[in-house]
Protein backbone atom coordinates (compact mmCIF):
# COMPACT_ATOMS: atom_id res chain seq x y z
CA UNK A 1 0.00 0.00 0.00
CA UNK A 2 1.28 3.35 -0.93
CA UNK A 3 1.59 6.36 1.42
CA UNK A 4 -0.89 8.38 -0.67
CA UNK A 5 -3.48 5.63 -0.48
CA UNK A 6 -3.07 5.45 3.27
CA UNK A 7 -3.59 9.24 3.58
CA UNK A 8 -6.69 8.98 1.38
CA UNK A 9 -8.04 6.19 3.54
CA UNK A 10 -7.42 8.17 6.76
CA UNK A 11 -9.29 11.18 5.28
CA UNK A 12 -12.18 9.00 4.24
CA UNK A 13 -12.31 7.43 7.69
CA UNK A 14 -12.36 10.82 9.37
CA UNK A 15 -15.25 11.90 7.12
CA UNK A 16 -17.11 8.69 7.88
CA UNK A 17 -16.68 9.23 11.61
CA UNK A 18 -18.01 12.74 11.10
CA UNK A 19 -21.21 11.20 9.65
CA UNK A 20 -20.59 11.03 5.88
CA UNK A 21 -22.06 7.72 4.68
CA UNK A 22 -20.68 7.99 1.14
CA UNK A 23 -17.18 8.38 2.56
CA UNK A 24 -17.71 5.25 4.63
CA UNK A 25 -18.81 3.24 1.60
CA UNK A 26 -15.84 4.41 -0.38
CA UNK A 27 -13.49 3.60 2.48
CA UNK A 28 -14.83 0.09 2.71
CA UNK A 29 -14.63 -0.48 -1.05
CA UNK A 30 -11.00 0.65 -1.17
CA UNK A 31 -10.14 -1.41 1.87
CA UNK A 32 -11.69 -4.50 0.32
CA UNK A 33 -9.87 -3.99 -2.90
CA UNK A 34 -6.55 -3.63 -1.14
CA UNK A 35 -7.00 -6.75 1.17
CA UNK A 36 -8.80 -9.52 -0.71
CA UNK A 37 -10.11 -12.42 1.44
CA UNK A 38 -7.91 -15.52 1.72
CA UNK A 39 -10.99 -17.70 1.78
CA UNK A 40 -11.53 -16.93 -1.84
CA UNK A 41 -8.09 -18.28 -2.75
CA UNK A 42 -8.16 -21.60 -0.84
CA UNK A 43 -11.12 -23.85 -0.90
CA UNK A 44 -11.39 -25.82 2.25
CA UNK A 45 -13.04 -29.18 2.28
CA UNK A 46 -15.07 -30.17 5.37
CA UNK A 47 -13.89 -33.20 7.34
CA UNK A 48 -16.40 -35.95 7.12
CA UNK A 49 -14.69 -38.70 9.03
CA UNK A 50 -15.73 -39.55 12.52
CA UNK A 51 -13.22 -38.81 15.23
CA UNK A 52 -12.18 -41.55 17.55
CA UNK A 53 -11.96 -41.26 21.34
CA UNK A 54 -8.22 -40.84 21.33
CA UNK A 55 -6.73 -37.42 21.59
CA UNK A 56 -4.96 -37.41 18.34
CA UNK A 57 -6.42 -38.88 15.27
CA UNK A 58 -4.72 -39.04 12.03
CA UNK A 59 -6.79 -38.63 9.01
CA UNK A 60 -5.52 -39.43 5.66
CA UNK A 61 -7.76 -37.49 3.39
CA UNK A 62 -6.47 -37.26 -0.09
CA UNK A 63 -6.84 -33.67 -1.21
CA UNK A 64 -6.15 -32.86 -4.78
CA UNK A 65 -4.41 -29.54 -5.18
CA UNK A 66 -3.47 -28.21 -8.44
CA UNK A 67 -0.29 -26.19 -8.60
CA UNK A 68 0.64 -24.36 -11.66
CA UNK A 69 4.32 -24.60 -12.11
CA UNK A 70 6.50 -22.15 -14.01
CA UNK A 71 6.65 -24.54 -16.92
CA UNK A 72 2.89 -24.72 -17.09
CA UNK A 73 2.71 -28.34 -16.05
CA UNK A 74 0.13 -29.68 -13.65
CA UNK A 75 1.10 -31.95 -10.86
CA UNK A 76 -1.17 -33.99 -8.65
CA UNK A 77 -0.13 -34.45 -5.10
CA UNK A 78 -1.79 -36.27 -2.31
CA UNK A 79 -1.32 -34.83 1.09
CA UNK A 80 -2.10 -36.16 4.46
CA UNK A 81 -3.95 -33.68 6.51
CA UNK A 82 -3.77 -33.97 10.25
CA UNK A 83 -6.57 -32.41 12.13
CA UNK A 84 -6.45 -32.01 15.85
CA UNK A 85 -9.74 -31.47 17.46
CA UNK A 86 -9.45 -29.86 20.88
CA UNK A 87 -11.71 -31.39 23.50
CA UNK A 88 -13.37 -29.87 26.49
CA UNK A 89 -11.59 -29.55 29.84
CA UNK A 90 -13.56 -32.36 31.48
CA UNK A 91 -12.69 -34.70 28.63
CA UNK A 92 -9.07 -33.71 28.88
CA UNK A 93 -9.02 -34.33 32.62
CA UNK A 94 -10.60 -37.71 32.21
CA UNK A 95 -8.22 -38.62 29.49
CA UNK A 96 -5.20 -37.60 31.56
CA UNK A 97 -6.49 -39.65 34.51
CA UNK A 98 -6.99 -42.64 32.29
CA UNK A 99 -3.52 -42.22 30.92
CA UNK A 100 -1.97 -42.08 34.35
CA UNK A 101 -3.84 -45.20 35.45
CA UNK A 102 -2.80 -47.03 32.31
CA UNK A 103 0.81 -46.05 32.78
CA UNK A 104 0.69 -47.21 36.42
CA UNK A 105 -0.80 -50.52 35.42
CA UNK A 106 1.76 -50.95 32.72
CA UNK A 107 4.56 -50.19 35.10
CA UNK A 108 3.13 -52.70 37.60
CA UNK A 109 2.80 -55.33 35.00
CA UNK A 110 6.23 -54.70 33.73
CA UNK A 111 7.72 -55.01 37.24
CA UNK A 112 5.70 -58.15 37.87
CA UNK A 113 6.91 -59.56 34.62
CA UNK A 114 10.43 -58.61 35.54
CA UNK A 115 10.17 -60.33 38.89
CA UNK A 116 8.63 -63.38 37.29
CA UNK A 117 11.16 -63.62 34.54
CA UNK A 118 14.29 -62.68 36.45
CA UNK A 119 14.35 -63.82 40.01
CA UNK A 120 16.19 -61.81 42.58
CA UNK A 121 19.69 -63.30 42.97
CA UNK A 122 21.43 -63.20 46.31
CA UNK A 123 25.13 -62.24 46.43
CA UNK A 124 26.12 -65.80 47.43
CA UNK A 125 24.25 -67.16 44.42
CA UNK A 126 25.95 -64.56 42.27
CA UNK A 127 29.35 -65.75 43.49
CA UNK A 128 28.38 -69.34 42.79
CA UNK A 129 27.24 -68.44 39.31
CA UNK A 130 30.49 -66.59 38.69
CA UNK A 131 32.47 -69.54 39.98
CA UNK A 132 30.56 -71.92 37.72
CA UNK A 133 31.18 -69.61 34.78
CA UNK A 134 34.86 -69.46 35.64
CA UNK A 135 35.10 -73.23 35.97
CA UNK A 136 33.28 -73.64 32.68
CA UNK A 137 35.75 -71.30 31.06
CA UNK A 138 38.62 -73.19 32.64
CA UNK A 139 37.20 -76.50 31.46
CA UNK A 140 36.81 -75.07 27.97
CA UNK A 141 40.38 -73.80 27.98
CA UNK A 142 41.62 -77.16 29.31
CA UNK A 143 39.60 -78.98 26.66
CA UNK A 144 41.09 -76.75 24.02
CA UNK A 145 44.56 -77.43 25.35
CA UNK A 146 43.82 -81.14 25.43
CA UNK A 147 42.66 -81.00 21.85
CA UNK A 148 45.78 -79.11 20.88
CA UNK A 149 47.89 -81.66 22.72
CA UNK A 150 46.03 -84.50 21.01
CA UNK A 151 46.53 -82.87 17.64
CA UNK A 152 50.21 -82.41 18.23
CA UNK A 153 50.57 -85.66 20.10
CA UNK A 154 52.57 -87.49 17.43
CA UNK A 155 54.99 -84.65 16.81
CA UNK A 156 55.37 -83.99 20.54
CA UNK A 157 56.22 -87.62 21.17
CA UNK A 158 58.85 -87.59 18.48
CA UNK A 159 60.36 -84.39 19.83
CA UNK A 160 60.33 -85.76 23.38
CA UNK A 161 62.07 -88.94 22.25
CA UNK A 162 64.71 -86.95 20.43
CA UNK A 163 65.27 -84.77 23.49
CA UNK A 164 65.47 -87.87 25.68
CA UNK A 165 68.01 -89.45 23.38
CA UNK A 166 70.14 -86.31 23.35
CA UNK A 167 70.08 -86.11 27.16
CA UNK A 168 70.90 -89.82 27.47
CA UNK A 169 73.78 -89.52 25.02
CA UNK A 170 75.24 -86.58 26.93
CA UNK A 171 74.90 -88.42 30.22
CA UNK A 172 76.43 -91.54 28.69
CA UNK A 173 79.38 -89.58 27.31
CA UNK A 174 80.12 -88.21 30.78
CA UNK A 175 79.96 -91.68 32.32
CA UNK A 176 82.19 -93.15 29.59
CA UNK A 177 84.78 -90.46 30.22
CA UNK A 178 84.74 -91.39 33.91
CA UNK A 179 85.27 -95.07 33.04
CA UNK A 180 88.09 -94.32 30.62
CA UNK A 181 89.87 -91.77 32.79
CA UNK A 182 89.64 -93.48 36.17
CA UNK A 183 90.63 -96.85 37.58
CA UNK A 184 88.32 -99.39 39.11
CA UNK A 185 87.88 -99.22 42.89
CA UNK A 186 89.00 -102.77 43.38
CA UNK A 187 89.69 -105.00 40.45
CA UNK A 188 88.08 -108.28 41.31
CA UNK A 189 89.85 -111.40 40.10
CA UNK A 190 88.09 -113.00 37.20
CA UNK A 191 87.07 -116.57 37.70
CA UNK A 192 88.62 -118.01 34.54
CA UNK A 193 92.25 -117.67 35.80
CA UNK A 194 91.54 -116.95 39.43
CA UNK A 195 93.98 -118.75 41.76
CA UNK A 196 92.09 -121.04 44.05
CA UNK A 197 93.11 -120.89 47.66
CA UNK A 198 93.69 -124.34 49.01
CA UNK A 199 92.77 -124.48 52.64
CA UNK A 200 93.27 -127.74 54.51
CA UNK A 201 90.48 -128.95 56.67
CA UNK A 202 91.09 -130.80 59.95
CA UNK A 203 90.45 -134.16 58.37
CA UNK A 204 92.93 -133.37 55.62
CA UNK A 205 95.51 -132.37 58.22
CA UNK A 206 94.96 -135.63 60.07
CA UNK A 207 95.34 -137.47 56.78
CA UNK A 208 98.91 -136.28 56.36
CA UNK A 209 101.16 -139.36 56.00
CA UNK A 210 102.68 -140.77 59.20
CA UNK A 211 106.24 -140.49 57.93
CA UNK A 212 105.99 -136.70 57.82
CA UNK A 213 104.50 -136.68 61.32
CA UNK A 214 107.21 -138.90 62.75
CA UNK A 215 109.99 -136.82 61.27
CA UNK A 216 108.45 -133.69 62.60
CA UNK A 217 107.88 -135.12 66.08
CA UNK A 218 111.40 -136.62 66.10
CA UNK A 219 112.92 -133.21 65.51
CA UNK A 220 110.77 -131.59 68.20
CA UNK A 221 111.71 -134.32 70.66
CA UNK A 222 115.38 -133.86 69.90
CA UNK A 223 115.23 -130.08 70.41
CA UNK A 224 113.31 -130.44 73.67
CA UNK A 225 115.83 -133.01 75.03
CA UNK A 226 118.76 -130.74 74.17
CA UNK A 227 117.13 -127.82 75.96
CA UNK A 228 116.49 -129.95 79.06
CA UNK A 229 120.13 -131.10 79.22
CA UNK A 230 121.37 -127.52 78.90
CA UNK A 231 119.12 -126.45 81.76
CA UNK A 232 120.41 -129.23 84.04
CA UNK B 1 93.67 -142.03 -2.28
CA UNK B 2 90.86 -141.92 0.31
CA UNK B 3 92.77 -139.34 2.41
CA UNK B 4 93.27 -137.21 -0.69
CA UNK B 5 89.54 -137.34 -1.40
CA UNK B 6 88.86 -136.37 2.23
CA UNK B 7 91.26 -133.41 1.97
CA UNK B 8 89.52 -132.29 -1.21
CA UNK B 9 86.09 -132.53 0.42
CA UNK B 10 87.39 -130.62 3.44
CA UNK B 11 88.77 -127.91 1.16
CA UNK B 12 85.43 -127.52 -0.66
CA UNK B 13 83.40 -127.57 2.54
CA UNK B 14 85.35 -124.91 4.47
CA UNK B 15 86.54 -121.36 3.83
CA UNK B 16 90.20 -121.08 2.91
CA UNK B 17 90.87 -117.94 5.03
CA UNK B 18 89.29 -119.41 8.16
CA UNK B 19 88.84 -123.19 8.06
CA UNK B 20 86.26 -123.14 10.91
CA UNK B 21 83.76 -121.44 8.62
CA UNK B 22 81.66 -123.38 6.15
CA UNK B 23 81.45 -122.29 2.56
CA UNK B 24 78.24 -121.35 0.78
CA UNK B 25 78.10 -123.98 -1.92
CA UNK B 26 77.11 -123.41 -5.52
CA UNK B 27 75.17 -126.01 -7.57
CA UNK B 28 78.38 -127.12 -9.26
CA UNK B 29 80.11 -127.48 -5.84
CA UNK B 30 77.17 -129.50 -4.55
CA UNK B 31 77.35 -131.97 -7.48
CA UNK B 32 81.10 -132.29 -7.06
CA UNK B 33 80.83 -132.82 -3.30
CA UNK B 34 78.13 -135.46 -3.67
CA UNK B 35 80.26 -137.42 -6.13
CA UNK B 36 83.23 -137.30 -3.73
CA UNK B 37 81.11 -138.23 -0.72
CA UNK B 38 79.83 -141.36 -2.50
CA UNK B 39 83.38 -142.33 -3.42
CA UNK B 40 84.57 -142.10 0.20
CA UNK B 41 84.57 -145.43 2.01
CA UNK B 42 85.02 -144.26 5.60
CA UNK B 43 84.06 -141.39 7.92
CA UNK B 44 86.94 -140.18 10.08
CA UNK B 45 86.35 -139.17 13.72
CA UNK B 46 88.69 -136.22 14.09
CA UNK B 47 86.97 -133.87 11.65
CA UNK B 48 84.55 -130.95 11.94
CA UNK B 49 81.14 -132.13 13.30
CA UNK B 50 79.24 -130.44 10.43
CA UNK B 51 81.41 -132.20 7.82
CA UNK B 52 81.01 -135.44 9.66
CA UNK B 53 77.22 -135.01 9.59
CA UNK B 54 77.34 -134.20 5.88
CA UNK B 55 79.43 -137.29 5.06
CA UNK B 56 77.12 -139.48 7.15
CA UNK B 57 73.69 -138.08 6.19
CA UNK B 58 74.30 -135.67 3.34
CA UNK B 59 72.81 -132.68 5.25
CA UNK B 60 74.36 -129.25 4.92
CA UNK B 61 75.02 -126.97 7.94
CA UNK B 62 72.48 -124.22 8.81
CA UNK B 63 75.12 -121.48 8.38
CA UNK B 64 73.98 -119.65 11.52
CA UNK B 65 77.52 -119.60 13.03
CA UNK B 66 78.78 -118.11 9.78
CA UNK B 67 76.19 -115.35 10.04
CA UNK B 68 77.23 -114.63 13.64
CA UNK B 69 80.87 -114.54 12.64
CA UNK B 70 80.07 -112.16 9.81
CA UNK B 71 78.13 -109.93 12.22
CA UNK B 72 81.05 -109.89 14.66
CA UNK B 73 83.33 -108.94 11.83
CA UNK B 74 81.01 -106.14 10.67
CA UNK B 75 80.83 -104.71 14.19
CA UNK B 76 84.61 -104.69 14.33
CA UNK B 77 85.01 -103.33 10.79
CA UNK B 78 82.42 -100.53 10.93
CA UNK B 79 82.74 -99.90 14.69
CA UNK B 80 78.97 -100.09 15.05
CA UNK B 81 78.40 -101.36 18.56
CA UNK B 82 74.64 -100.74 18.60
CA UNK B 83 73.94 -104.31 17.46
CA UNK B 84 76.85 -105.77 19.42
CA UNK B 85 74.82 -107.05 22.45
CA UNK B 86 72.47 -108.99 20.18
CA UNK B 87 75.39 -110.40 18.16
CA UNK B 88 77.07 -111.62 21.32
CA UNK B 89 73.76 -113.09 22.48
CA UNK B 90 73.61 -115.05 19.23
CA UNK B 91 77.20 -116.12 19.71
CA UNK B 92 76.33 -117.54 23.14
CA UNK B 93 73.46 -119.52 21.61
CA UNK B 94 75.86 -121.34 19.23
CA UNK B 95 77.32 -124.76 19.96
CA UNK B 96 80.31 -124.71 22.32
CA UNK B 97 82.86 -125.82 19.74
CA UNK B 98 81.87 -122.94 17.44
CA UNK B 99 82.13 -120.40 20.27
CA UNK B 100 85.63 -121.59 21.17
CA UNK B 101 86.62 -121.49 17.48
CA UNK B 102 85.48 -117.92 17.06
CA UNK B 103 86.97 -116.75 20.34
CA UNK B 104 90.38 -118.22 19.52
CA UNK B 105 90.20 -116.48 16.15
CA UNK B 106 89.55 -113.06 17.75
CA UNK B 107 92.08 -113.64 20.52
CA UNK B 108 94.79 -113.87 17.89
CA UNK B 109 93.41 -111.13 15.67
CA UNK B 110 92.62 -108.38 18.22
CA UNK B 111 92.94 -108.90 21.98
CA UNK B 112 90.92 -105.79 22.90
CA UNK B 113 87.93 -106.92 20.84
CA UNK B 114 88.27 -110.41 22.29
CA UNK B 115 88.17 -108.93 25.82
CA UNK B 116 85.16 -106.83 24.95
CA UNK B 117 83.32 -109.91 23.61
CA UNK B 118 84.15 -111.73 26.82
CA UNK B 119 82.98 -108.78 28.91
CA UNK B 120 79.73 -108.59 26.96
CA UNK B 121 79.20 -112.31 27.43
CA UNK B 122 79.32 -111.73 31.20
CA UNK B 123 77.41 -108.43 31.19
CA UNK B 124 74.92 -109.72 33.75
CA UNK B 125 77.75 -110.44 36.17
CA UNK B 126 80.37 -108.02 34.91
CA UNK B 127 81.72 -106.95 38.30
CA UNK B 128 83.70 -110.18 38.36
CA UNK B 129 85.10 -109.53 34.88
CA UNK B 130 85.76 -105.81 35.00
CA UNK B 131 89.47 -106.56 34.50
CA UNK B 132 88.54 -107.64 30.96
CA UNK B 133 87.35 -104.10 30.31
CA UNK B 134 90.52 -102.78 31.86
CA UNK B 135 92.61 -105.04 29.58
CA UNK B 136 90.68 -103.86 26.55
CA UNK B 137 91.07 -100.25 27.72
CA UNK B 138 94.85 -100.72 27.92
CA UNK B 139 94.94 -102.21 24.42
CA UNK B 140 92.50 -99.93 22.59
CA UNK B 141 90.59 -97.23 24.57
CA UNK B 142 88.79 -95.90 21.49
CA UNK B 143 87.27 -99.32 20.84
CA UNK B 144 86.13 -99.47 24.49
CA UNK B 145 84.57 -96.00 24.16
CA UNK B 146 82.63 -97.12 21.09
CA UNK B 147 81.56 -100.29 22.85
CA UNK B 148 80.34 -98.39 25.93
CA UNK B 149 78.39 -95.98 23.71
CA UNK B 150 76.48 -98.93 22.30
CA UNK B 151 75.38 -100.04 25.76
CA UNK B 152 72.28 -98.90 27.65
CA UNK B 153 72.68 -95.96 29.99
CA UNK B 154 71.63 -98.08 32.97
CA UNK B 155 74.43 -100.62 32.34
CA UNK B 156 77.00 -97.82 31.89
CA UNK B 157 75.82 -96.36 35.22
CA UNK B 158 76.33 -99.75 36.86
CA UNK B 159 79.85 -99.98 35.41
CA UNK B 160 80.65 -96.46 36.65
CA UNK B 161 79.73 -97.57 40.17
CA UNK B 162 82.83 -99.81 40.09
CA UNK B 163 85.11 -96.92 39.19
CA UNK B 164 86.56 -94.25 41.41
CA UNK B 165 84.90 -90.97 40.54
CA UNK B 166 87.53 -88.27 40.11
Amino acid sequence: MKVLDKLKLIKLLNRAIAGDKSALEEYLSIKNNLNPKQEDLIEEKPAKEELSETLIVEQSQPSKLEFVSLRGEIKDQEEKVVIEKPKSLSDLMESTKQNEEQSKEESKVSFKQMFEEEKIISPSELIQVEEIKETDEEINTIDNKDNLIKENDGTNKEINEEIKNIIEDKEKDKLIEIILSSKPKKVPDSSYDKPVKLEMSDNEKRAIPEQHKSRFSFLINLISQVIKKIKK
Amino acid sequence: MQTKILEYINGLFHESYFPHLHRRLSRYDMIELNKLRKSLNFIPENICPELKEYLAEGTLPNYKPEQVFQSLQNVYKYKNFNIFPTVVQELISLPNHRISDFMTYWRHRDLSYYNIILFQQNINNFEKYIDLLEAAKAENPDLVRLYLKGLDVEIVKKIVDFYEST
